[in-house]
């Protein structure tokens, strides 16, 4: 359904914190960045809801170990091809939790852009599949290509 | 003749490397919490869309 993507260096899910991470390597011409993709519970009763969060893999040279950084998410000026990896990851999140809704917001409006952009051009692959609902102005309605949503939920039919 | 240069990318260090894969099994392994921030901030759309409470 996707375009290029990048290979995963370490994937899995934890059952301890309900969290299903991605990691690999962002190749930009002037750095390589880490990025982790990260599936977490965002309530533990009822309908269950994961949050889709996209983040920067920081070294610390103080304590000698990478950390989350959950501000900077660097452009390495291949921003199709991180939201491309960050789609491929969907179906796996379903398989897992077929019965679950994602909710996913661009932390910018770039992304946000690109995220539209892509679910606007695999539409005839996506809507068979996948509710797709965004909020706008105070209300939850189905996805319409020409609208930039404040956050987007994503649950298999 | 024209000649061909390979561009060379950045790359990460091998230490770096052991490092990451070191911190990838620990967040796998649910030793590393997920996001705080990102998920109470996802809570809070939620609850303005009034789906959770």
């Amino acid at each position: 359904m996707v375009g290029n993507t990048y290979s995963f260096l370490n994937q899995g899910y934890s059952q301890e914190s309900d969290t299903l991470a991605f990691i690999f390597l962002s190749q930009g011409e002037e750095e390589v960045m880490p990025k982790l993709i990260e599936y977490s519970p965002i309530n533990r009763q009822g309908e269950r809801y994961y949050n889709l969060a996209l983040m920067d893999l920081v070294f610390d040279s103080i304590e000698g170990t990478y950390r989350k950084d959950d501000l900077a998410q660097t452009n390495n000026g291949d921003i199709r091809k991180v939201l491309y990896t960050v789609v491929s990851t969907i179906e796996n999140f379903f398989e897992l939790h077929p019965a679950a809704t994602v909710h996913i917001a661009g932390s910018d409006e770039q992304r946000i852009r690109v995220y539209r952009m892509l679910i606007r051009r695999h539409w005839k692959d996506i809507e068979p599949i996948y509710y797709v609902k965004g909020f706008i102005n105070g209300l939850l309605e189905d996805f319409k290509e020409n609208k930039s949503y404040e956050f987007s939920l994503i649950s298999k039919k | 003749m024209a000649t061909l240069t390979k561009e060379k990318k950045p790359t990460l260090s091998a230490d770096k490397l052991i490092l990451l894969h070191e911190f990838a099994k620990k967040v796998i392994a649910g030793e590393i919490q997920p996001s705080k921030d990102k998920v109470q901030q996802a809570r809070q759309n939620l609850q303005k869309a009034g789906l959770v409470e």
